[in-house]
């Protein structure tokens, strides 16, 4: 078993693993674009924020972030203890707190995340660090996939 | 992903079983007892509501237990802390009982006890093999026919062996649903919660 057979198929990343996922879907502003707003490193701030912009945080907050319909990425300095609300959110640093996104949440790779997620879509890129209750009831169900392979495990028992 | 770990593809009859009997439910509540991962947590979601990740292994190996005593359930809490009032549809065990003291079973089962309503399925697997990986393996769902079992590091140590009836007369609270001798060594088991 626990050598490779030639039945044995590598792996292949999902498209919520995949590296190449970025922050927002295609159709929104580019996070590199400087089409947003900036919380520096140096910036701590402890009190409610809210806006209607895109919004990078690499600074440290105590409070609650509402940007509802705009786009909120905690980058990789980013120290949150807060509710998030946000269109799109995507976690590269520490977060605790409830995240609630109406379109998408991503934590990526180096993101950590101790709270509830209330989401209709979650990717989450291997590595990251969650441990956390996810809520996706407010999306509508998409039917189950086409299975992909049938393995050759045919000779499997049923007891 | 680590650099070092290595994934294997497995038919799981067990996994295609448990999809068909939820495949209907329009509400489910599931209970991950291994580490997040995109692709399951993508997989479920077009079946489940709500998805609980415990990620239980990261609490292995588990205290050493004093002979002949079981842990409290205040320490249960602790290594294993679930939502309150909260009873689950499905839970995922995946290989995880196979790394912790026979002894503690019993009250790793009492615990999820607590969280489990009638129909509850419990989805386990024993190793049956002279050895298995020294850490429990990820599991990746591929689809619902096929499990990725992601090993971190070549190392192996001895397997338990759990007998199958021990296992059965550990789940208290717990009937066997289905049981799947797969030909890698590995039993996969549905427990339905019948209390």
């Amino acid at each position: 078993m626990w050598k490779k057979s030639e039945s044995d198929t590598p792996s292949q990343s999902s498209s919520s693993d995949s590296q190449s996922t970025g922050y927002f879907p295609a159709q929104e502003p580019n996070p590199q674009s400087g089409d947003r707003s900036v919380i520096g490193s140096s910036i701590s701030i402890k009190g409610d924020i809210s806006g209607d912009e895109n919004l990078l945080i690499e600074g440290e907050i105590e409070g609650e972030i509402a940007f509802h319909n705009h786009n909120v990425t905690i980058g990789q300095n980013g120290r949150i203890k807060a509710d998030i609300h946000g269109k799109t959110i995507a976690i590269d640093g520490n977060h605790e707190g409830n995240l609630f996104a109406t379109e998408q949440l991503i934590i990526r790779q180096t993101g950590t995340v101790h709270g509830n997620i209330v989401s209709p879509r979650v990717v989450l890129e291997d590595g990251c660090n969650f441990k956390c209750n996810i809520d996706m009831s407010t999306k509508e169900k998409a039917s189950p996939s086409t299975p992909l392979i049938v393995s050759d495990d045919t000779d499997d028992e049923i007891l | 992903m680590k650099p070092d770990s290595e994934i294997y593809v497995h038919s799981s009859p067990g996994l295609r079983s448990l999809c068909q009997r939820f495949q209907d439910m329009t509400t489910l509540d599931l209970l991950e007892l291994g580490p997040a991962r995109g692709c399951n947590i993508e997989f479920w979601s077009r079946l489940s509501n709500s998805i609980f990740v415990a990620d239980f292994r990261a609490s292995l190996p588990l205290p050493p237990l004093e002979e002949d005593l079981e842990f409290p359930e205040s320490e249960w809490h602790r290594i294993l802390d679930l939502p309150a009032g909260r009873y689950f549809d499905i839970i995922l065990a995946w290989d995880l009982m196979n790394y912790m003291e026979v002894a503690a079973l019993p009250g790793f089962i009492n615990h999820l006890n607590r969280y489990c309503k009638q129909g509850t399925i419990l989805f386990t697997m024993l190793i049956d093999q002279p050895q298995m990986p020294e850490d429990s393996c990820v599991f990746r769902i591929m689809d619902e026919y096929n499990l990725g079992y992601e090993r971190s590091g070549s190392s192996l140590r001895s397997c338990p062996r759990l007998q199958p009836r021990v296992l059965e007369n550990t789940m208290r609270g717990f009937r066997t649903s289905d049981c799947y001798r797969l030909r890698h060594g590995i039993i996969e088991y549905l427990f339905s919660y019948i209390h």
